[in-house]
């Protein structure tokens, strides 16, 4: 059945992937993502990141606010390098 | 199909146009999403994900997470829930990555 | 977890990792790697991770040539069952002007002496073969080498330490060593946030924050830290002519721009930074970026930035790294310096140590890496590097 969970939908990753990962020894959030890559999609673990949290808070037995959360960075919506570099050539006149 | 009529909103869809999904010619409202287009014509799968080639279609529904990209125009990763519909506008499914024509 | 070792590593990026796997490989497995967050959490996790054998000094080639042989075969190597993600798409450099179109000729013969395939490539009639859409503008020439590329530096650390713990390495994360802790002009161990451990020897890989903990000691280490961003794209389906993208990369404009086997294209330029250990990031930075990039490579203005970091370089005065024995704590390495490509030459580097700890012959010399070198003048110097 967690074959069939889906925690990141961006990149793939299943329950039963991510309980795989946790009991390889990758404990926090940061781990994890670098692991498996769930977060590192185009939605950067907006889906995820709190679903992962919540199997880290049951099998640790932490608060979910003690759980460690990874830096968030921004942009927070995807940009286009296009709009960007225009602006970079704007802000050069 | 579309709600027509609502206790409380009025709902102000613009002019009706007609754009391309897969080929197909599809109805739209100038002032809709193009998923609400596709969804009022009876379209569930907009794509398929990247590794596992799961039929994806929309989950947030807000913007926020990307399962519902679709190539719009030849253009990649369109977030199809938050785009409005445009008289001739081609979309189609996008399985996995998509394409950047160059 | 004990309270004595043999050897105590500072540092889980990929220098102390693969240093633990070298020397646990030697039979010398009694050893501490301690890391204050998550093992690949520092500059390693942070970095282009990119690897090229198209280098200029023959002491960087070497380094270079024999580090790619390694990260061929990383996880048959240290038995790793993940994907290091080793995608060698090549690196087209391009010349921007003729002085450093003179210099890349110097270069070729370099590599060339030491067996790397790269060559010339003809902006006319191939440069299309290997970027299709690459606008040519201002470029002078460019230079090929496929073996060229970049690997996933979070899965190459993981490599290593699974090697080591498969070897007895104890490994320690979430941990900040604090202190060194010295004796009668030996090293006697280290005092952390979980306690206190002893060892005859520390080997001190911490990045930026080396220079810090070998001064505790009286040692004076010439590296300073310099914040690098760089940012990553959504994926797109692979947009080189048989596969990803290759590496572009380009010392005058100062940026390297590749896609990543994942299909996202990861970029970073190289700006003006003050002395700091801030790793914030900067929206200037954004902009300015793309606008570089988005001038060689148009094709690439629909892509949209999902996310951007920051890491630190550690710095050396000609950025070649230092492996400094301590004259103040004998038993204490320091080994930092290497100034944005510590990467591609770990795997090389750590057989140096680990040879060298380990009294066998090898062709390259440690000493040289000391930082006497400042004082004799004797530096290490590097024309091509971003």
């Amino acid at each position: 059945m967690a074959d069939q969970i889906l925690i990141c939908r961006c990149e793939d990753i299943t329950k039963e992937r991510l309980l795989e990962v946790i009991a390889e020894g990758y404990e926090t959030i940061d781990e994890i993502k670098r692991a498996t890559r769930a977060g590192m999609g185009p939605c950067q673990g907006r889906t995820c990141r709190q679903l992962i949290a919540q199997e880290l808070s049951k099998i640790y037995g932490v608060p979910m606010e003690e759980v460690l959360m990874p830096t968030f960075r921004a942009p927070v919506k995807p940009i286009s390098m296009g709009t960007l570099a225009d602006a970079h050539k704007k802000g050069g006149e | 199909m579309r709600i027509e009529e609502h206790p409380i909103l009025d709902f102000d869809r613009g002019e009706k146009i007609t754009f391309f999904y897969n080929g197909q010619e599809v109805e739209g409202y100038t002032n809709e999403t193009i998923v609400a287009a596709l969804h009022a014509a009876g379209v569930r799968k907009l794509g398929a994900s990247p590794e596992l080639h799961r039929p994806r279609g929309l989950f947030c529904a807000i913007g926020n997470c990307s399962s519902c990209f679709m190539t719009v125009d030849d253009e990649p990763n369109v977030r199809v829930c938050v785009v409005k519909c445009k008289q001739g506008m081609r979309v189609e499914e996008q399985n996995g990555r998509g394409v950047v024509r160059v | 977890m004990k309270k004595a070792y043999d050897i105590i590593i500072v540092g889980g990026g990929i220098v102390g990792c693969s240093i633990a796997f070298e020397m646990a490989k030697r039979g010398h497995s009694n050893i501490l790697l301690i890391e204050r967050g998550y093992l690949s959490g520092g500059a390693t996790g942070r970095c282009g991770a990119g690897i090229r054998q198209q280098w200029g000094s023959v002491l960087n080639a070497t380094l270079a040539v024999e580090s790619t042989h390694i990260f061929e075969n990383l996880e048959e190597y240290t038995g790793y069952k993940g994907n290091c993600g080793l995608n060698q798409a090549g690196y087209l450099l391009i010349a921007c002007t003729e002085k450093e179109w003179d210099q890349f000729q110097k270069n070729l013969e370099v590599q060339h002496q030491l067996g790397v395939d790269s060559y010339p490539v003809d902006l006319e009639k191939d440069v299309y073969k290997y970027v299709p859409f690459i606008n040519t503008d201002g470029i002078y020439g460019a230079t090929f080498c496929q073996k060229d590329g970049h690997a996933d530096p979070f899965h190459c650390t993981f490599a290593y330490a699974y090697g080591a713990r498969q070897l007895g390495v104890d490994i320690l994360t979430y941990t900040e060593v604090l202190s060194l802790k010295a004796e009668g002009g030996k090293i006697k161990g280290v005092s952390t946030t979980k306690g206190d451990f002893e060892a005859p020897m520390v080997i001190n890989c911490a990045n930026a924050w080396a220079p810090g903990l070998a001064a505790q000691v009286g040692d004076e280490i010439p590296v300073f830290p310099e914040r690098h961003q760089a940012l990553v794209t959504e994926p797109v389906a692979p947009m080189g002519p048989n596969g990803p993208m290759p590496m572009v990369m380009s010392f005058h404009r100062k940026f390297y721009v590749q896609q990543s086997p994942h299909g996202s294209f990861i970029m970073g330029i190289a700006e003006t930074e003050p002395v700091s250990f801030n790793i914030r990031s900067s929206w200037q930075f954004l902009e300015e970026c793309c606008g570089v990039i988005c001038d060689t490579l148009p094709a690439l203005r629909g892509l949209r930035v999902v996310r951007q970091w920051a890491g630190l370089y550690d710095m050396s005065p000609d950025r070649n790294p230092i492996i400094e024995f301590s004259k103040n704590a004998e038993g204490l390495i320091t080994i930092c310096g290497f100034s944005g490509h510590g990467f591609m030459v770990a795997p090389r580097t750590a057989i140096l140590v680990a040879k060298h700890l380990c009294n066998e012959q090898d062709d390259l010399d440690i000493k040289r890496f000391s930082a006497d070198r400042y004082r004799t003048g004797e530096l290490l110097l590097e024309p091509s590097v971003v």
